[in-house]
């Protein structure tokens, strides 16, 4: 019979069949399995080698007539950065440094935009946000809100590389149950060992990976999310008022970003699946992408500057829902100040109840 | 936060409450003769002079003599007779008990409330030694007598408030300290999540692990899955012995009050 090729699933050993249970013996740790069940974990390590990623190359669409000689590359001298605009538009300073060095040139070697969403929000309702957001933050020093001026306010239009795909993903897991009693004399604890195995299909839709070096992934993940509903097609009359920065970060430079994302997110949804256990560790995760298709969009993000103390903090928001992203300074007096008195008075409250037991 | 300190409070107040016993009657004599050691005008001289420590100090006082004690030891006993006649006055029982056992030729002072703290183990070896002389010649009254003066006098060299009294030989002064550290430790850790909260909003910008957002609704679809039973494993531990009761100068009765106090020979 072919079932004596199986392994003890727990030890390792080599199993055999025993006629008066029709079950799987294993000699060397007294498991005992039944025969379907070792054929399925059979099948389940199979699925578990199998691994694919697969990203179609970028759908790429051709500028129309015009459209580059429509816009103008503006090129920071100091820190590199590259913004465009269309030609009415007039940069001053740099939207990532604030420098004012700022060199013209035509914009060349560049791809078309699949889709853009629009702004929805306004330079006002950028400047409000940003007060709003000082509200609530105990720790913020009282002369930063005071002296504080806006540097720069820009509406930047923010390269993102969109991956969409169907993620399939086979993941085997290492759980318990822990059961705990007591007799008169002993404490037990019984611990129920259990090799768990899911396996599923999982897509995923436009999740943005921002192909801008000069911005900062935390700030550009943060104000996630964009609503897609509003994407339109690419056109330069769009930039009227705004700039588009210059992605620096080719899509493929993206991809291990967007699958650790996707693999990620697959992790999550399949964890979720299992209940009724102590613990539960994932052991090995074979996850592949099929179908991934990879578009080029740029997104509406208000950036915000200002200086406090010669130093400069950087705001964004989300131009299309309003959500406010920043760091503020921290006044570590007030951090100490809030760390004491918080002890000091709760101390001084439970010691007062303590005096009214003892 | 505000939750965890309301929960915290209301477990110190749960706590509180078992602490508070039932208030014993106070219907018995301060002197109990069983050994018919004194005569009735003595008797009611110190009972009268126990009146007046009573009402000048708020504890109760009792003296006992007795025959035998039964078999039992005299800690014991003496302990014992404190419950059983529910002496002690107030919600903590304040009192003493001065019993004399004339088979064993043995006397012990058993303290309770706030009676434990004003009598600490050297003030009862000091009245040991006053009060042996007169019981050793037999004189019993006036051992008695003495008995009540150092007990006025001990009192009196009190300060009225006892929130600093519980120094010498006190279980619960340890637990009182132990439970100082706690609270400073758990208000310690509140104010610690509270200012690093705090300080997580002064920077909103996080780089997202996942793409939770970006699931395409309904298409999470699960083809196969297996949950497979591989083994089991039981561990048993001893449970821990219960610590010693008693140590130092405080017990616990068979009732389960705690008391102080002392005793010798004579
Ligand atoms: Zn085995
Ligand atoms: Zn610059």
């Amino acid at each position: 019979m072919s079932v004596l090729e199986y392994k003890c699933p727990h030890c390792g050993g080599a199993l055999v069949f025993d006629s008066g249970t029709q079950k799987m013996l294993c000699p060397f740790c007294d498991s005992s399995f039944d025969v379907e069940a070792l054929r399925q974990h059979d099948e389940n390590l199979k699925s578990l080698e199998q691994e694919n990623i697969n990203w179609d190359d970028l759908e790429e669409s051709d500028w129309k007539r015009g459209e580059l000689e429509d816009m103008i590359l503006f090129s920071c001298s100091s820190c590199g950065g590259e913004i465009m605009g269309d030609k009415s538009t007039v940069a001053k300073s740099c939207p990532y440094c604030g420098n004012t060095a700022i060199m013209t040139k035509q914009v060349s070697g560049v791809l078309r935009p699949d889709c853009i969403i629009p702004f929805k929000l306004d330079k006002n309702a950028a400047k409000k946000a940003l007060t709003g957001f000082y509200n609530g933050k105990p720790l913020l020093p009282g002369a930063f809100r005071s002296q504080n001026s806006i540097d720069s306010i820009t509406g930047i239009y923010v390269p993102f590389w969109l991956f969409d795909c169907d993620a399939h993903a086979a993941i085997q897991y290492k759980a318990t149950r822990v059961h705990m009693w007591s007799d008169s004399k002993y404490n037990y604890v019984k611990t129920d060992h259990y090799e768990l195995f899911r396996e599923g299909d999982i897509s995923f839709e436009r999740v943005p990976v921002d192909g801008s070096a000069k911005m900062d992934d935390s700030y550009m993940d943060a104000i996630e999310p964009f609503d897609y509903s509003a994407a339109v097609d690419f056109q330069t009359a769009f930039l009227s008022g705004f700039v588009a920065d210059k992605y620096d970060v080719d899509c493929e430079q993206s991809k291990p970003r967007a699958n650790d994302r996707i693999k990620a997110s697959t992790e999550d949804a399949f964890s979720e699946t299992v209940a009724g256990y102590s613990t539960c560790i994932p052991q090995k995760a074979s996850i592949s992408i099929e179908d991934g298709k990879i578009r080029y969009a740029l997104l509406p993000v208000w950036m915000l500057n200002t200086k406090y103390n010669g130093k400069t903090y950087t705001f964004a928001m989300n131009g299309q829902t309003g959500r406010f992203i920043g760091a503020l300074p921290i006044h570590w007096g007030k951090f100490w100040l809030y760390l004491t008195g918080i002890s000091a008075l709760l101390s001084t409250l439970g010691i007062l109840v303590i005096n009214l037991m003892f | 936060m505000k939750k965890t300190l309301f929960f915290f409070i209301l477990v110190f107040l749960a706590g509180s409450t078992s602490f508070y016993q039932a208030m014993g009657s106070d219907a018995y004599e301060y002197v109990a003769d069983k050994a018919d050691l004194l005569l009735d005008y003595e008797i009611s001289e110190l009972n009268e002079q126990i009146s007046a420590i009573i009402q000048a100090h708020g504890f109760d006082v009792a003296i006992v003599a007795i025959e035998t004690t039964d078999g039992k030891s005299i800690t014991a006993y003496t302990d014992d007779y404190f419950d059983q006649y529910g002496l002690g006055l107030g919600p903590d029982r304040d009192g003493l008990i001065f019993l004399i056992s004339m088979a064993q030729r043995q006397w012990h002072i058993t303290t309770h409330g706030k009676c434990t703290a004003i009598f600490g183990g050297s003030a009862i070896d000091a009245i040991g030694s006053s009060l042996t002389p007169y019981l050793s010649s037999g004189d019993y009254y006036s051992a008695f007598e003495t008995l009540l003066e150092r007990i006025d006098s001990y009192a009196f060299s009190q300060p009225s408030s006892f929130s600093g009294g519980y120094i010498e030989y006190d279980e619960s002064s340890e637990e009182r300290y132990v439970g100082i550290l706690a609270v400073i430790l758990i208000s310690l850790g509140i104010a610690l999540f509270t200012v690093f909260s705090m300080k997580r909003q002064m920077n909103t910008a996080r780089r997202q692990r996942a793409a939770g957002n970006f699931v395409r609704e309904g298409s999470f679809n699960l083809t196969r899955q297996s949950d497979m039973f591989v083994h089991t494993h039981t561990t048993r531990t001893r449970k821990a012995e219960a610590p010693p009761s008693g140590g130092g100068a405080t017990h616990t009765s068979s009732g389960g009050s705690r008391f102080g106090g002392g005793g010798g020979k004579f």
